[in-house]
């Protein structure tokens, strides 16, 4: 999983029920719009985003467009994020590593 | 905010610059989208003073044309390696444009600086008519350009006008030199009096520049 996936999928899950939209995002995930973009296009694209726009204002400002997890996109990413904490966890000192040659 | 329309405009160039990308089937969606979040950027109160907001919302604009231009097949959902191609070649084309546009401001900068350099040299050593006259002339230019209704630009009225000042004593005093008219030390003085002018005019032209920034204004769609 990517730094941006991890952070986007952590907004996202610090409230799962909430609408957020694109520059809401971009401010919470600290990414800049031509990453965040692609990422939720890619999440979309797999079912794990869904979007929405929002009733147009009656001011006469443009709709914006939210998005949300999907159920599935909640699991996965509790999923992912859960299996990056446990490998953060094992850590670099745990991994199998071949002996030192004077250690043999 | 003042300047808020033409800082949206600018947004809007780079955003539907950066939806000319995408397929035909999604661009309008994007670009819609994308807009929507251009004057919410810039009327966020989080997001600091409105100069900086207006910085924010066209990095926003112009990050989105970067992301459209890096991977414009992540927008479609296409796999994600699809669109990284020539991610390295891009970004090393996106970075050159950066710097190019660096440059460029700071070679602006650096020539009204010695402009400004040039015009006290002249003061100091004498004058000379083939720099005063064009600087009257090209100036008078840009003060006529700054009183059509569609570039009206108090910043620039002050700067050309701060420039016509200076300009016109630096003349007077070389056609006096020329001629032999009248004592040099009195059109030195007036020279420097105009430059004493041209520089109020000139702290004038950046009081604007500041306001322009950041004077609010009734919202346009109010």
């Amino acid at each position: 999983m990517t730094a941006p996936l991890e952070r986007v999928f952590r907004v996202f899950l610090d409230d799962p029920a909430a609408l957020r939209y694109g520059y809401d995002l971009m401010k919470a995930a600290g990414l800049p719009s031509g990453t965040l973009y692609p990422l939720l296009a890619r999440l979309q694209a797999r079912g794990l985003v869904a979007s929405a726009w929002e009733t147009p204002h009656q001011d006469g400002e443009r709709p914006r467009r939210y998005y949300h997890l999907t159920g599935e996109g909640i699991e996965v990413a509790r999923l992912e994020l859960a299996q990056l904490s446990a490998r953060r966890r094992r850590g670099p000192g745990r991994q199998v590593r071949p002996a030192p040659a004077d250690a043999r | 905010m003042r300047g808020e329309r033409t800082a949206l405009r600018v947004g809007e160039t780079l955003i539907s610059l950066a939806c000319r990308r995408l397929p035909a089937r999604i661009r309008q969606e994007r670009y819609q989208e994308w807009l929507a979040e251009l004057p919410v950027i810039l009327r966020d109160p989080g997001a600091g003073p409105a100069p900086v907001r207006v910085v924010r919302m066209l990095a926003f604009a112009a990050d989105t044309l970067r992301g459209t231009a890096l991977a414009p097949d992540a927008h479609r959902g296409a796999h994600r390696g699809a669109g990284a191609r020539n991610t390295a070649a891009e970004s090393i084309r996106w970075l050159g444009t950066g710097l190019l546009l660096l440059g460029g401001l700071l070679g602006c900068a650096l020539f009204l600086l010695a402009y400004e350099g040039c015009i006290i040299y002249q003061l100091a050593t004498g004058p000379n008519l083939a720099f005063s006259v064009p600087l009257v002339l090209v100036n008078l230019g840009f003060f006529a350009a700054s009183r059509i209704p569609r570039w009206a630009s108090p910043g620039l009225r002050w700067y050309s006008m701060s420039k016509v000042v200076v300009g016109a004593g630096l003349s007077i005093w070389a056609i006096a030199g020329l001629s032999g008219w009248g004592h040099p030390l009195l059109f030195a003085i007036i020279s420097y009096c105009g430059y004493a002018i041209s520089v109020a005019c000139l702290s004038m032209a950046v009081v604007h520049a500041v306001r322009y920034l950041s004077r609010p204004q009734h919202r346009a769609s109010g």
